[in-house]
Order: C-alpha cells, then structure tokens, then sequence
C-alpha cells in the first residue's frame, strides 16, 4: 500500500480523484474525508524523495509523472498546508461546487509540482485553470461571470504559450524535461512568458487583480495560494540567474504598492499585495545564488500562509459586514475581536515585524541581493518593504477594523473560520520565532542569522518609522481619504483598449477596404461603359483590328486600377 | 486613532533611535552607515508611497461602475 502510493500514483492524484468523489457524500463527511484525504496526501509527498520516480510512454514521447527535486518538498507541504486551511475555512458553506473544485485544483498544483516534463506540466497548467475559474464563477454575479471569462483567457493563453514551447523544445530534439532553459530561444521565451502571465508579470498582471476580488468569500482564499505560486516554482526550476528577472521583480515589488494606496476594495488592495510578495521571490530567482533561491523558496512558503490569512479576515469581514470597500468600512474590532487580532498577525507577518514569519523569511532574499553588492536593487526592495507596511500592514487592519468610527450589528466570524485563521496565525509566530524548522527544508543549508540584533534593529527603524509616517498623515488628516472608484490596471487593455479601440480599427479598417473595393468597381463599371460607347463608334467607322485595341485598352486601365488597389 | 498607541509608538521610535548608538550594526553597503539611515528610509520611502499614490490617482482612477457603463462590444 505504501509502496503503491509513491511508485504507482502520482502526488495529487489523491486529492484530485477523492475531490470528485466527494461530491457524493452528505456535507459532514464531506469535510472529514477532505482532510483525511489532505493528510495522506501530504504524508504521500513527505515520502517521495528527491529523483525520478514514475515515468510512461504515451505515442513514443517520454512522460516524467514523478519527479521531485530539492524545492519540491517545501512547495508541496505549504500547498497541503492551504488546502487544509481552505477546507476548514469553508466549512460552513454547503455548496459542495467550490469544496470540490478546489480539492481538484489544489490537487493538480500539487500534480504539477512533481511535473517532470513540459507535456505532463501543460496537462495540470490547464486542469488548475478549469477548476480554479469555477471558484471565480461562485461569486454568483454578473461581474463575477465577466471576470472568470476575462481570467480564463489569461489562463489559456498561457498554457497555449506553454504547450507550444513545448513544441519547439520537442522539435529541437531538446526533450521535454523540465530544466534550465535559455531566454535566447524561441523555447525558453515562449515557455517564460507562459510562466510570466500566471506570476502576474507587469502588463501581464491584470488578470490578478480583476479576477481574484470577484471570486466567493471562500474561492478567494483559495485562489491567493496556488497557480502563482505554481509559476513560481516553475520559474525557479527553468530560469534561475536569469538577469531579466531581478528589474522584472523590482518593477513587480513596486508598482503594486501605488495602486494599493488607492484602490478602495481591501481584497483588491491585497490581490495588488500579492503581486508585490510576488516581485520579491522574482528577484531571488533572477539572483539565483543558493542564499537567493532559499530565500525565494522561504518567502514563497511564509507568504502563502500569511496571504491567506490575509485573505481569511477579508472574507470574514464581507461575510459579516457585507462590503469590503474601505470607504463603508472602519470600526468592527469591537465587534469582531478576533478576526481582528487573526488579521493584524498576518499584517504583521507580511510586512516582516521581527518574530513573525515575513521577517525570517524576506531577509534571505534581501540578504542575497547585498551579498551580490546590487545597491540599486536592495534600495528598491527595501523601498518595496516599506510599501507593503502601507497596504497590508496598515491600509488592511486600520481601515476595516479601525479607522472611522461605525455602528455596526455584526456578529463575529463563524467558528470554522476563526479556527482556519487561529492555525494560519499560530503558523505565522511558529515561523517567526523559530524559523530554523523551515530553513532546515529549504534546497540548500542556511548560514544565516535572521535575529542579529543589528538586523532586528534596522528593521524595526524602517517599519516603526513607517508607522509614525502613516500616523503623522492620519492625524493632520493628510493620508488620502478613500474613494469609491474603479482603478485602471493593465486588464483595461482587454476590458476597454480591444474591444473599444484596436476593435473599431479593425472594422474601420474593413470597412474602408470594403468601401475602397466598391470605389474600385464602380470606377471600373464607368471605364467599361465608356470603352464600350467608344467601341461602338469606332466600329462603325473601322473594324475589327480597332475593336482589339479597345479591348486592349480596358484590359490594360483594368489591370493599372487592380495594381493600384492592391499595392496602396 | 488611539492615544495610547501613539504614546508607545513614540516611545518604540525613541527607543530604536537610542539603541542604534549601543548596538553594532554590521553593514553590506556604505550607505547603511549613515546615522539613522533605516528609520529616514522608511520615513520617506512611506511618505512616497503615498503621495504617489494621491499623484497617480488623478491619472488612474474612474467611477465605479466604470466597465459595467456601458455594455461591452
């Protein structure tokens, strides 16, 4: 049985194959068999070890269906550890749609972890699409329907990009074996812009922030955790030192951090958080030393936690509060003390307080980007830093539990989502205060000491003064207040720019080809006519040889005004 | 906001502002040896972020219903 598990059946097979069957049972059992099903799951994957170990043949191309290598492990717990938290999160919810489709995307994620070759990664690339647009579907609007429209394009146009770097990889005699590839060839560009739409790139990123805020209380939570994450991942596997990718992700730490300030939907303002988060674990990628990829990998496990967390406390907010604009917000930590307390601790963690888990974890990267002497860029990060205290340390926590004073009769959270945000929360200190249990999974040893107190300190300069920034704004009421608006991102190149300007080129351009044509036959029709009045005369007056040269002469303006019209 | 809270917020500053003269920073650049140069840093860099935000906004923001206006074609 054990030896069945992890050379027969591939990581994440078990969630995706008992998520679907779970669509039979009555909603208690239901919550139990998803979770049991998580922990066999998970103790499955802690089993594999680094190498190949389930391959097949399909039509003489070679599949790799199991393949761990020195990230997967860390990767692959922190993805099992937010499944379970989704499934506890969600538990008081009876639609049993979402429950299953986000076992089977969470399910696939992981699958694709353990890809071991581009063909096999393209199969979970498109699975996690299908399942996860269904999590935006549940939010049960209008917008909500457009949006999943809009994030399924993305979606697959970046599993076409994928597939069809596969196919020149396949072509090139290369193999399909996930490895490090070169941006120089047509595989590699192709296959890291695949990877770039789902890690959000700059201009690529829109899906994100359009899509994530219009999913379901719970579908969001979901989201946040994988297919960014995944790309990640992927990024790390194939384009480690890539240079591009350190100014990609310095652009990816800071743009976000501006829109964050003003856009008024707190879950919007952390989808453009995790864009952020995002841009940090793109430089150490980009970097690509052992202190950089640990650093890369730590985040990307600190953050999922956190960013759920996050998340949580949003969606406890609009499930009780019933909005989650920032402007009909402020005041609930008295009535939701908790939530309160959950929230703060994941705005803590993510803006890297010293003893919570952001801390431990960003400070390797920052640390890669010193040891490589790159001012410019640690200065731009350290910037970034101070940006994500703006909107999720502070913006967040202050402006839905603190901020304007309003009277509200809510209750607190429901008591499956207070425990999903206790465990999240309790993970966050657990990370923070003895960060060593995570170091020591990470792919390379750590020979570093988070807690020197030269580096507490200079951390805790940067964000307390941070906060007096933000308090010295509040209090001469200089801090922009917030405003009920649509802020434009790159998606208002898909929602406004196609259909509303390279749409009516294109049918203006049609139109005045079709117009140009029948300019270009009825000049046509007047020559013939006159040719033909001409024609006429001269037949009656000569004869047949004349006749052919007036025939002539039209054959030859015919052919003038068709080369005419086809060169201009 | 909370009197409180900024009463121990000006006493954290304070004491970060102190300790920075007691405790040996190791630094990777230059710059870092500037006096107090974190506690500027995240002053300013704070400020930025926020005014460019207000900055951006008048470039960038819409009416809410923006996308729903008018229907898509």
């Amino acid at each position: 049985m054990i030896d069945m598990l992890t050379t027969m059946l591939p990581a994440g097979f078990l969630l995706m194959l008992g998520g679907i069957a779970a669509c039979g049972l009555p909603h208690a059992a239901r919550q139990v068999w998803l979770l049991a099903l998580i922990a066999l799951s998970a103790w499955q994957c802690w089993q594999i070890d680094i190498g190949t170990h389930i391959t097949t043949s399909v039509m003489g191309i070679d599949l790799i269906l199991s393949r761990a290598t020195a990230i997967t492990k860390p990767f692959a717990l922190v993805f099992h550890i937010a499944a379970a938290l989704n499934v506890i999160y969600a538990m008081h919810e009876r639609a049993r749609t979402s429950a299953v489709a986000g076992m089977v995307y969470a399910g696939a994620a992981i699958a694709a972890l353990y890809a071991g070759d581009f063909l096999t990664l393209f199969m979970y690339w498109e699975i996690t699409a299908f399942a996860s647009v269904l999590l935006i579907l549940a939010g049960n609007t209008t917008r909500s329907f457009a949006a999943a429209m809009r994030y399924l394009l993305m979606q697959l146009a970046s599993g076409v990009l994928l597939l069809a770097g596969a196919a020149v990889l396949w072509q090139s005699d290369a193999g399909l074996a996930i490895a490090p590839l070169s941006l120089g060839s047509w595989a590699g560009g192709l296959i890291f812009v695949a990877f770039g739409i789902k890690a959000a790139f700059p201009f690529l990123n829109g899906w994100l922030q359009d899509a994530y805020p219009e999913a379901s209380i719970t579908g969001t939570v979901v989201l946040s955790a994988f297919t960014t994450k995944l790309a990640i991942y992927m990024l790390a596997l194939c384009f480690a030192g890539t240079k591009a990718l350190i100014y990609i992700g310095v652009v990816m730490t800071i743009f976000p951090v501006f829109f964050a300030v003003i856009e008024n939907d707190l879950r919007r303002v952390l989808a453009f958080s995790l864009n952020n988060q995002l841009g940090f674990m793109v430089v150490g990628i980009g970097i690509g030393t052992e202190l950089a990829l640990n650093g890369t990998v730590a985040h990307a496990f600190a953050h999922i936690i956190y960013k759920s967390l996050l998340f949580m406390s949003m969606g406890a907010v609009l499930l009780r509060a019933g909005t989650i604009k920032a402007s009909e917000l402020g005041g609930l930590a008295r009535k939701m003390p908790l939530t309160t307390i959950f929230c703060i601790i994941g705005a803590l963690s993510i803006s890297s307080f010293p003893l919570l888990s952001g801390f431990a974890t960003k400070s390797l990267t920052l640390g890669a980007v010193a040891q490589e002497n790159m001012l410019w860029i640690w200065l731009a990060l350290l910037f970034a830093s101070a940006g994500v205290l703006e909107h999720s340390g502070i913006k967040i926590p202050f402006f839905a539990f603190f901020g304007h004073k309003r009277e509200w009769q809510v209750r607190e959270a429901p008591l499956n989502m207070l425990v999903a945000m206790g465990i999240a929360a309790a993970l966050c200190i657990a990370i923070g205060i003895a960060p060593n249990w995570l170091y020591a999974l990470l792919p390379y040893a750590v020979d570093y000491d988070a807690f020197a107190t030269g580096h507490v300190l200079a951390e805790l300069q940067l964000l307390l003064f941070a906060v007096l920034a933000f308090v010295f704004l509040w209090v001469r009421r200089l801090y922009p207040a917030e405003r009920d608006t649509t802020v434009l991102n790159s998606d208002w190149f898909l929602r406004r720019a196609i259909p509303r300007i390279v749409m009516p080129v294109v049918r203006g351009g049609w139109r005045l080809w079709c117009g140009g044509l029948f300019v270009a036959q009825s000049a046509l029709a007047v020559a013939l006519r006159e040719v033909e009045q001409l024609n006429t005369r001269l037949r009656w007056s000569t004869g047949a040889v004349e006749t052919g040269i007036a025939a002539g002469v039209f054959l030859a303006v015919f052919a003038a005004l068709l080369l005419l019209f086809y060169t201009l | 906001m909370g009197k409180l809270f900024i009463r121990i917020l000006y006493l954290a500053c304070a004491a970060v502002v102190v300790a920075e003269f007691v405790v040996h920073r190791h630094a990777s650049f230059g710059i870092e040896n500037m006096p107090l140069f974190y506690a500027l840093y995240g002053f300013v860099a704070f400020l930025i972020v926020v005014g460019g935000g207000v900055v951006l906004r008048r470039f960038i923001t819409r009416p809410p219903n923006y996308y729903e206006s008018e229907p898509d074609d």
